[in-house]
């Protein structure tokens, strides 16, 4: 039987996305123009608007949540657990690969870029998690 | 999974009751309802009380346990 996508599910999908196209945007511009240069400020001034943006459409998100989903049940609740586990996992190993770059002499501007991917890789997988444990079952 | 549910038969038995009313009734989504109802989620104690009650039967006559 088909099902219309929940609202959690939704805002799943909406998060994977949003993530993927503006830190692919900035990330492309870097591997591109390294960390210096005129080009990285404005991707980073970009970053930060569209981040705004996608908080706020986060939170318009969540006022327009019909009234019965206003707080998750107890499975998108599991769910959500689940995803975070996933996401922890993966922070974890991208602190401990950031801790060996710097070790091998790597900037910390560079680290620091190594880092925003690590936390962005930590919430695509996340979102990964999400729409595949609401997909497949918990 | 090894819990089986009655749920789909039950609803139908009480007047049709489509998965978003008995979500409604028992306060979670109707997306959690089909995952209950395709046993791809297994439902806390509280939540199989809600829904037992919903249908006003014992929860053995909802929730049973599959050995195989």
């Amino acid at each position: 039987m088909g099902r219309a996508l929940s609202f959690r599910e939704r805002l799943a999908w909406s998060s994977f996305g949003g993530h993927f196209v503006v830190f692919f945007g900035y990330f492309s511009v870097i591997a591109q123009n390294g960390t210096d240069g005129g080009n990285v400020t404005a991707a980073l001034l970009a970053l930060i608007g569209l981040g705004v943006l996608a908080l706020a459409m986060r939170f318009a998100g969540r006022l327009e949540a019909p009234r019965t989903q206003k707080l998750p049940d107890e499975r998108e609740q599991l769910i959500d657990l689940k995803a975070a586990r996933v996401a922890g996992a993966i922070t974890a190993c991208g602190a401990t690969g950031i801790i060996m770059l710097l070790l091998y002499g790597y900037t910390g501007v560079f680290a620091a870029n190594v880092m925003l991917g690590v936390l962005v890789l930590a919430q695509i997988g996340a979102d990964i998690a999400r729409i595949a444990h609401f997909k497949l079952g918990v | 999974m090894a819990i089986e549910n009655e749920i789909r038969r039950l609803r139908f038995e009480n007047g049709e009751m489509t998965q978003a009313q008995l979500a409604e009734r028992i306060g979670m989504t109707r997306q959690t309802v089909i995952a209950i109802e395709q046993n791809k989620y297994a439902p806390s104690l509280e939540a199989a009380f809600k829904i037992a009650d919903a249908f006003g039967v014992p929860l053995e006559d909802v929730f049973r346990w599959s050995k195989s």
